[in-house]
């Protein structure tokens, strides 16, 4: 071995750190020499550029929600301050409003200035009453004067935005959502920052330091991210990514070099399946004192295409900057809860249409045949007082002899009495659940109620839970995922608002016989002259399903339901219509189901008598 | 003071940390983004590494460096197997696998694969018997070639144009012919091409694309940055106070433009001298040991740190493209530091034991076999 050769090594090695020594040299005596002051005079910052929000279209593309370009205004302090201009007045604020938002300003440097240390304060708070600040958004015509005149407003600077506008205003709104501050939920602020969602690819950029410095500035705090609906859920996909320019600029020069670093891209359009001409029919349909709510799905895949609450918000009030005093009557109307959609937010006594659940859990359970005949005599037996058929409450009747078909016609209580005595609340519940009811749809919106419904108990709670009382609660929208079921031959689908977000129905193993049994019932409580929703118009739209009269608080109206789907023969809309404390089902959210019906379908010819 | 202890490559050492540790205090970031205060626990985390360090190049230093040749084949098949697994599991950071997390503390395989590569190399080479062979030079590449091939699939490319030179330089140490050399740089650089077509992810080709464009990002930052500190730099913790540029990964990868801007030219070329002198002594101790194995280590380990140094400060300087290698002892970082003082601790280890008289002839006579040198006995023969 040549120990010479370690000597060649080291000349190799040694070549290219003189080099670099060169290299330091030619640049920090010879260009950093001559250019020194300039470099030590520029400075640069660092701002965020917000893509575009994604558009929110409905099934037929129409624009639900989308980012409107619009006129920010900001104020330079220190400019303003020495020669106040009218700026106020241009803005339209009154004088009160304006010296709040400019106290807002101050607070807002008073935190930055908080941040460094002593000896550094006097020189950042100088520094930034030179800086723009945010005064006012969407200042839409007085941008004009302002640009044209700036030195009659000094300190004022005019920037271009984006704003989110929901043109169908308050339809859908439970649906759609709207956006929020993200700091209005401290926590949620807290998690976004740590985990990087608002800075996505910045620090690769601008280090740490970077972005602890758009941090101290409050870059982050104006962000907006979805707070309801599927703004909320789908804010990821929405949002698009945030990009970042360098401002450069030399030290008492007003020209400025911009440098894009990270272009922002856009964010992606969401396509639902919503039909919002259908929705805002709906909504307009169920306006009235009631409360109430309507669901329509698709029962082959589980899109949603109406979800309507008739006590609505319009998402333009609340998405920043939106407005004031909109927002303080919507969060202080604790009589209607706005916020709230009852169609899936909420839950309710269900009543009669349960029955559908009980008549499948005795045909499949073999407790019951189709043709089984059944007595009612208005009261079930001598022995229990408050088990009576709602005929005999009413009008002291009873129904006589019925089979299934007749007992969903005519929704008989003593029918499904005995029926659920022999099925028992385990299998009752088991088939429940199964279907829909009792526990989440897993509808891809957030803040869905999850219904009740009893595991176990005795007898009486199973005669009870049977004709759909006892301790059960539903969702419309869960009352419309039961009705699919039966409308798609027994496959339990799961609603969703995103078009494409179907998942794999779920096959329940619904004997054939068993569903066209319940059909027939289905089909006579509309079409037969006994059916409980039978003087109605749903025979125009080949509509089937039950009514319900649920008993909820005692001494008011019951609520009043209709759960059902059209055209028979192929099933494309599952229709629930819910009205709170409205009285009779056939009487009060048939008709109005109908009419949903004929918004979805177009008129229909009234069949030959 | 410990006999035998080589006083200018600990000076070096101790005075580069230091540096690191001076950039650290002043340019960290001060705050995390909950405005909670971060400069200490940064700054207390890296003197603990170098606590660590330090007491891992004592650890190394300790026994005789010929204990660790049959180490190394061990140290060399745990890492493979940890590389080929982090393809698997490694967490993703910047588009890459490179890390394992282990509670807080993040491990790079490929950092220790560095030396142990060079371990099981300069154990290969040690006798030179068939290095002049192509068969001979075949086994070492073939050494190289497996973890090179693991690191540059991460991707890690970085890394990966390490050990190409580390290897040549053993190669060349060892004996191997010019011309064999020769033809195998030709072959590698035949091959460029092909790395580039199907080798090489996009944001790779992006950064050597924009790198000769002049137009990088963050090249550009550090240069001006760079230029900005003149001859004598812009006063400590300037650059923190009253950021010029934004600088990413700024005591990580790019520490050295905190020194530029700071320091100056001046600091600038105190680091490069330091540096300077711990590659041109390591390379002395290499030359002057009668040891093969030794000195191959030394070399190869000496090599593979000076082309980190050399595309780091290039990389700073703006004339070299962006790859993620850290500065040897200066840069933030647990990893980087702790194997930086490991190859030290061994550079010491030999340095410390260099004087054995014996040479390649007396070993191919077989009048005395190594593994029977203890530290004792060699201590003493005359050269």
């Amino acid at each position: 071995m040549d120990r010479t050769r370690v000597l060649v090594v080291l000349a190799f090695l040694l070549l290219p750190l003189g080099g670099l020594e060169a290299r330091l040299i030619h640049l920090q005596l010879v260009v950093g020499g001559e250019s020194a002051p300039d470099l030590n005079n520029r400075r640069q910052s660092v701002e965020i550029v917000r893509p575009r929000r994604g558009r929110i279209l409905d099934r037929a593309g129409r624009v639900l929600a989308m980012d409107r370009p619009c006129f920010d205004c900001y104020l330079v302090l220190e400019e303003y301050e020495k020669k106040p201009g009218p700026l106020s007045a241009m803005l339209k604020m009154s004088a009160e409003d304006f010296k709040q938002a400019v106290e807002a300003i101050y607070e807002k440097i008073e935190k930055q200035v908080q941040a460094r240390p002593a000896n550094e304060r006097a020189r950042v708070y100088r520094r930034e009453r030179r800086v723009p600040y945010l005064l006012k958004r969407n200042i839409g015509d007085a941008a004009i004067p302002i640009e044209i005149a700036p030195e009659r407003y000094p300190g004022a600077v005019v920037r271009e935005s984006l704003m989110r506008v929901y043109p169908y205003k308050e339809a859908g709104c439970h649906l759609i959502g709207y956006l929020g501050r993200v700091t209005a939920n401290e926590n949620r602020f807290r998690e976004l920052l740590q985990n990087g969602y608002l800075y996505e690819g910045f620090e690769e950029l601008i280090g740490q330091d970077g972005v602890a410095q758009l941090y101290r500035r409050g870059a982050f705090n104006e962000e907006l991210i979805g707070v309801a609906g599927v703004e909320k859920r789908y804010d990821t996909l929405l949002r698009g990514k945030p990009g970042l320019v360098l401002l450069e600029r030399e030290a008492g020069s007003a020209t400025k070099k911009t440098t894009e670093v990270l272009p922002s891209e856009p964010g992606q359009d969401l396509e639902l399946t919503i039909d919002i001409e259908a929705q805002r029919a709906t909504e307009k349909i169920l306006a009235g004192p009631l409360h109430g709510a309507a669901v329509v799905l698709d029962p082959r895949d589980g899109s949603v295409l109406v979800l309507a609450s008739n006590s609505l918000y319009d998402p333009n009030d609340l998405t920043p900057p939106g407005n004031v005093a909109a927002v303080r009557q919507v969060i202080g109307d604790t009589e209607n809860k706005p916020l709230i959609s009852r169609a899936f937010q909420d839950q309710f006594a269900a009543g009669s249409f349960f029955k559908v659940v009980t008549s499948i859990a005795g045909l499949e359970g073999n407790v019951v045949r189709a043709d089984d005949i059944l007595p009612c005599r208005g009261k079930f037996d001598e022995k229990r007082q408050h088990f009576n058929c709602w005929i005999w409450n009413e009008f002291r009747g009873m129904h006589g002899d019925v089979t299934l078909h007749q007992a969903l016609e005519k929704s008989c209580n003593c029918y499904y009495y005995e029926v659920g005595r022999r099925v028992g609340v385990e299998s009752l519940s088991r088939w429940a659940r199964s279907m829909g009811v009792g526990s989440a749809t897993g509808i891809d919106i957030p803040g869905e109620a999850g219904g009740k419904i009893p595991d176990q108990g005795r007898e009486e709670d199973a005669m009870m839970l049977a004709i759909g009382q006892s301790q059960l609660m539903v969702t419309p929208l869960q009352a419309a995922a039961l009705m699919a079921v039966v409308a798609n031959g027994g496959q339990r689908i799961t609603p969703h608002a995103r078009r494409g977000g179907d998942q794999p129905p779920v096959p329940l193993k619904i004997s054939p016989e068993t569903l066209k049994e319940v059909r027939q019932g289905l089909y006579d409580v509309t079409h037969s002259a006994g059916g409980t929703a039978h003087s109605t118009r749903l025979k125009e739209f080949k509509a089937v399903g039950k009514t319900s009269s649920a008993q909820a608080e005692r001494g008011r109206e019951s609520h009043a339901w209709f759960v059902g789907y059209a055209p028979y023969d192929a099933p494309q809309y599952v229709v629930t219509v819910f009205l709170k404390n409205a009285g009779h089902g056939g009487q009060m959210a048939a008709p109005p189901a109908a009419l949903i019906l004929e918004a979805l379908m177009g008129p229909k010819e009234p069949p030959r008598k | 003071m410990i006999p035998r202890l080589n006083k200018t490559i600990l000076a070096c050492v101790l005075l580069l940390s230091g540096i690191g540790l001076l950039c650290l205090w002043t340019q960290a970031p001060s705050t995390d983004l909950a405005g909670k205060s971060i400069t200490q626990s940064v700054f207390l985390k890296q003197i603990t590494f170098l606590g660590v360090s330090l007491a891992a190049m004592g650890l190394v230093a300790w026994p005789n460096y010929l204990n660790f040749r049959y180490l190394a084949f061990v140290a060399y098949i745990v890492l493979l197997g940890l590389l080929a697994l982090l393809l698997v599991k490694g967490a993703v950071v910047n588009g890459a696998r490179c890390w394992f997390s282990v509670g807080p503390i993040k491990f790079q395989p490929a950092e220790f694969m560095k030396i142990a590569l060079v371990l099981v190399l300069a154990n290969v080479l040690m006798y030179g018997r068939d290095v002049q062979t192509w068969r001979g030079i075949l086994l070492p590449l073939g050494l190289t070639a497996i973890p090179a091939g693991l690191i540059v699939v991460q991707p890690d490319l970085g890394m990966t144009l390490l050990l190409i030179p580390t290897v040549f330089a053993m190669l060349f140490t060892a004996g191997a012919r010019k011309r064999h050399l020769a033809i195998l740089i030709a072959l590698f650089l035949a091959a460029i091409p092909l790395v580039w077509m199907k080798g090489m992810k996009e944001y790779q080709r992006n950064r050597i694309v924009s790198f000769l464009h002049g137009d990088s990002y963050q090249v550009g930052q550090s240069v001006k940055a760079c230029a900005a500190g003149g001859a004598f730099g812009r006063g400590l913790g300037e650059g923190a106070a009253a950021p010029l540029y934004f600088i990413p990964e700024r005591h990580t990868d790019f520490v050295y433009s905190i020194v530029a801007e700071d320091l100056g030219f001046a600091g600038c070329s105190f680091v490069v001298l330091l540096l300077t002198i711990y590659f041109a002594t390591s390379l002395r101790i290499a030359h002057q040991s009668r040891e093969p194995f030794g000195r191959l280590l030394v070399v190869g380990l000496t090599t593979l740190f000076a082309t980190q140094t050399c595309i780091n400060l290039g990389m700073t300087l703006g004339v070299a493209p962006v790859t993620g290698l850290t500065l040897p002892f200066v840069s933030y970082g647990g990893s980087s530091l702790l194997v930086c003082s490991i190859s030290a601790g061994l550079i010491l280890n030999v340095a410390a034991r260099w004087q054995p008289g014996f040479s390649s002839r007396d070993m191919a006579g077989g009048s005395v076999e190594i593994r029977d040198l203890q530290p004792k006995s060699v201590v003493g023969v005359g050269q």
